[in-house]
């Protein structure tokens, strides 16, 4: 019986989740000022779609006032799959810190 | 949001192009909301012309960046990587829009490059096809009295012997080549000196036997 592949948390997506965690909700823009350079501009989105196929953070669009224009931004926040990941890898980093360390 | 005045929306062409090319998916997870917050900085940026300028640049800069990615990076949400997305979808169109898009995506030292490119391109083939009008091609072919196919597309009868524009063309692909991929190196090197073997010996028979075989392809 073969397992079913986990699903793998790249520094991004840890960073990622680690400020949603910590903020709440946040938009692309805000997640890539917040990271000190960490996140680009230019690939938070794609990342942010990969994270939000494998179900590790949910979107909503925002509510525009009546008569606004341009496009609704989207805010995204971090699921219960997300934060066990994060959870898991944390509880991970700290066992193989204390065996290279001991 | 709310727009400053006098000011034009900026992302709409741009989403109608994304659009044309890329999934639903795609454009609802990754290019709406990187247009949105574009539209956003943009709007935060204020009524200063420089302030405006120098946000609407550097964000159409990463928005430029986003597009390459998506297109190269496969399962990065845009349903495909970029030759099935392309060639299956748009195919020679989306080519000719995504190719100069990709190099300034890449970096903006493209633009004049890219821009030379294009005008020259056009130019050259405006002058070819006058050219080719005046002075049509002779093209072999087949006797239309066999049963043989027409070669159409004939090689062997493209006139290089003794002419120096083939020369220079065999030369400057070397080079191009060499300079391009140099895990190719020995094998141009040998092929050229293999070659230069075959042509010295091909001489040598020529001259002690009567005469160069006659181009029986060239010749009907």
């Amino acid at each position: 019986m073969t397992q079913p592949e986990a699903p793998t948390l790249p520094a991004k997506e840890r960073l990622i989740l680690d400020l949603l965690v910590a903020h709440g909700s946040l938009y692309g823009l805000e997640l890539v000022e917040r990271s000190a350079g960490a996140l680009k501009r230019g690939t938070v989105y794609v990342t942010l779609g990969r994270m939000e196929a494998k179900g590790f953070v949910t979107s909503e669009r925002e509510k525009l006032p009546e008569g606004a224009i341009g496009l609704p931004r989207r805010h995204y926040r971090a699921t219960g799959l997300g934060e066990r990941a994060l959870r898991a890898w944390s509880t991970l980093a700290a066992e193989l810190r204390l065996v290279v360390q001991p | 949001m709310t727009q400053q005045q006098g000011y034009a929306v900026p992302g709409r062409a741009l989403l109608g192009l994304i659009r044309l090319v890329f999934d639903d998916d795609a454009t609802d997870l990754i290019f709406e909301p990187a247009l949105a917050d574009l539209q956003h900085a943009v709007n935060v940026a204020g009524a200063r012309r420089g302030r405006r300028l120098w946000v609407l640049v550097r964000e159409h800069a990463a928005f430029c960046k986003l597009l390459v990615i998506a297109l190269t990076m496969p399962r990065a949400g845009a349903g495909a990587p970029l030759t099935a997305l392309l060639l299956g979808r748009h195919s020679a169109g989306s080519l000719l829009l995504l190719v100069p898009v990709l190099y300034l995506g890449l970096s903006w030292l493209f633009a004049g490059f890219v821009a030379g490119s294009i005008v020259a391109g056009i130019l050259m083939s405006f002058a070819i096809g006058s050219w080719n009008r005046r002075h049509p091609s002779i093209v072999a072919r087949a006797r239309r009295d066999t049963n043989l196919k027409d070669p159409e597309i004939n090689i062997s009868a493209v006139p290089v012997g003794g002419d120096i524009g083939g020369f220079f063309f065999v030369v400057a692909s070397s080079a191009v080549a060499l300079l391009g991929v140099p895990g190719l190196r020995v094998f141009v090197i040998s092929a050229a000196v293999a070659g230069l073997l075959m042509a010295w010996a091909r001489v040598a028979w020529i001259r002690t036997h009567d005469g160069p075989a006659v181009n029986h392809v060239v010749g009907r």
